[in-house]
């Protein structure tokens, strides 16, 4: 060592565990014989102590969220910008797919559904406040729900084959929101019905009791567990993730699309909507070796609507509030350029013909489907560059009173049961379109 | 104080190369207080500024995750984009002719709430040793930063700065001195 111009160096390093052991010992050996040099450690020693007493200040935990939000805001700026993509996109599919189901269990109705998009997003976190109106919403779902943690509709379906699709409705609708500015309950809902997907998940992946709609259950949970585990990473273990898209790949019919279930050979756009946005998710979560599976199965959407010059169940030629034509315009709505090219020039004008009366008519009650035509349009509308148009349809939906209450009176669907059936599917649609609009 | 010694976060970073988002926000997770108190004590003049200045660092980080080659810790990788973050602040602060330091460090004087403690006239009083802490170059303080409130060892401080472990082992030297001889004459001006 170089013992007086580098001693307060050797000091210093001393303090700081950063000199050798034999560089320490023979320090030490310093001390000994030079009791200047042991004034000097002691008042570096009174620095290091004050040094180390000042406090470190922690971020929010919301900050980790707000950093994420806008770097994926910055990822999606790159390519093209689609404000509301992934709820609007989610809600629709999720509406589509119900009116689907309900088609494909209760009526002889085989006309084929075109699915809504297939410029599907990544998942964006998009939270917003909602008003005491839309929490209604949210309060009585968490009051229903089943100390399981799951939804369960009263008189839907005999087997509860759709308690599994229920309740990732309900549970997207509570992680579409910021649990963070809201009560814990909700969060304690969310958690609880994360927990009964997971635990209703098979050795196989599948989540469904119900071999009839595997399929269909299997996208939709997948899709809420992603969008959970985003939210909170250590609720969902990837394992499970894996699992399902293991059990996804292993359902892919040779189309490229996806059947109710794996027995059956002709595919399904409302059930594939669902898989194909579940492999997405799992791509941009680090899964890896499904490109080629999510390029064939959006060929055969492609295909799909070139073949088919009818979007909807039945002639799309009567008013927009008939629920009939709705999925009609929620499609039309959720279609982005590219294959809006497809789609007759006239249906575009009668679209927005029909909101425009709409428009007119600001007091009038809305079901659901509605409800959720509505929200979806206005992204349309904007596309479309009818800005006053889509304001006017905004302030309709933004003054409805009550929306759960509305939605749930059942008066118009007794089609699907029982109030409690309603009444869960409506309120978890609502937040989903409420969301989707802030 | 951060632990930087799971290899963990190696293995988090090649996921994020790989484009998994969960990976990511565990990195964003674990270093965003580490961040804020780098900046907080090197280069805001605000706690916007702080938040910024974290943001930009952990995009950049993200826009080049490429680069990263798991030979480096994830932490010297990380905090070499923070300190050139922080260096591009600064010299637009300079070119905008505003004084770029101090500035939060002031109000953070100013909140007496965690003062308190070791005020004793046998210690340097907190207040004192953040005054005295603000009065040393960047080159000086930033080696005292990384050393104290971000944990580095001095080995890692010379590959994050990439200057030589002498270079460290000096400017912490003269960094204590001066602090030292401030705290003395209670020379804070």
């Amino acid at each position: 060592m170089n013992a007086r111009n580098n001693i307060e160096e050797i000091i210093i390093s001393y303090i700081h565990h950063e000199s050798s052991n034999l560089d320490d010992k023979k320090f030490q050996d310093i001390l000994e014989v030079e009791p200047e040099t042991k004034l000097i450690l002691t008042e570096y020693q009174k620095l290091d102590k004050a040094l180390k007493s000042i406090p470190i200040k922690q971020t929010s935990e919301l900050f980790t969220d707000h950093v994420l939000q806008n770097i994926v805001k910055f990822k999606k700026s790159k390519p093209r910008s689609k404000p509301y993509s992934f709820i609007f996109s989610l809600a629709a599919t999720v509406l589509v797919s119900f009116l689907f189901l309900y088609q494909y269990t209760s009526s002889s109705v085989n006309d084929q559904i075109v699915p809504i998009t297939i410029d599907l997003p990544i998942i964006e976190q998009k939270f917003v406040t909602l008003e005491s109106k839309e929490l209604d919403a949210l309060d009585w779902l968490s009051q229903v729900q089943e100390s399981n943690g799951s939804w369960v509709g009263d008189e839907w379906g005999e087997n509860n084959q759709y308690t599994i699709g229920l309740t990732c409705l309900s549970l997207l609708a509570f992680a579409s929101i910021d649990l963070n500015n809201n009560n814990e309950m909700y969060l304690n809902t969310l958690k609880k019905a994360t927990q009964f997907i997971l635990s209703a998940q098979n050795q196989n992946g599948s989540f469904s009791q119900n071999a009839e709609y595997q399929l269909y259950n299997q996208g939709i949970a997948t899709v809420a567990l992603f969008k959970v585990n985003y939210l909170i990473p250590q609720l969902v273990p990837r394992e499970a993730l894996k699992k399902s898209i293991n059990f996804i790949n292993s359902c892919q019919n040779k189309s490229g699309g996806w059947s109710y279930h794996q027995d059956l050979a002709t595919a399904n756009s409302s059930v594939s909507i669902y898989l194909i946005k579940s492999l997405q998710l799992a791509k941009e979560n680090g899964f890896i070796d499904l490109d080629e599976r999510i390029n064939t199965s959006l060929i055969w959407v492609k295909n799909l609507i070139s073949k088919n010059d009818s979007v909807s169940y039945r002639n799309a030629n009567v008013s927009l509030f008939d629920q009939n034509i709705m999925p009609v315009g929620s499609k039309i709505s959720q279609l982005n350029e590219n294959m809006l090219s497809d789609i007759d020039i006239e249906f575009k004008i009668k679209f927005q013909e029909n909101l425009e009366r709409i428009a007119l008519e600001p007091e009038k009650k809305l079901n659901y489907y509605q409800f959720y035509l509505l929200t979806s349009s206005i992204k349309k509308l904007k596309e479309m560059r009818q800005f006053q148009l889509a304001k006017k349809i905004e302030a309709i939906l933004t003054n409805k009173p009550n929306v759960s209450n509305q939605l749930a009176d059942g008066k118009n669907h007794k089609q699907y049961g029982k109030i409690t059936g309603n009444r869960i599917y409506s309120a978890a649609m609502a937040t989903i379109s409420i969301a989707s609009l802030n | 104080m951060t632990d930087y010694s799971n290899e963990e976060e190696v293995q988090w970073m090649l996921a994020t190369q790989k484009g998994d988002q969960i990976a990511f926000r565990k990195i964003v997770e674990k270093y965003q207080h580490s961040l804020m108190n780098f900046f907080r004590f090197m280069n805001a003049k605000t706690e916007r500024e702080c938040e910024d200045l974290v943001q930009e660092t952990f995009m950049k980080i993200y826009l080049y995750r490429e680069k990263y080659i798991p030979l480096a810790k994830l932490s010297t990788f990380l905090f070499r984009i923070a300190r050139n973050t922080g260096i591009d602040y600064i010299r637009k602060k300079k070119e905008q002719n505003v004084s770029f330091l101090g500035g939060y460090f002031e109000e953070y004087l100013l909140d007496t709430s965690h003062q308190n403690l070791h005020d004793t006239k046998e210690e340097y009083s907190r207040s004192d040793i953040e005054k005295a802490l603000m009065r040393l170059p960047d080159k000086l303080r930033i080696v005292i930063v990384m050393s104290y409130f971000e944990g580095f060892k001095y080995q890692e401080i010379a590959d994050i700065l990439e200057i030589p472990l002498g270079t460290v082992k000096s400017r912490m030297s003269i960094a204590m001195q001066q602090l030292k001889d401030f705290l003395i004459k209670k020379d804070f001006l």
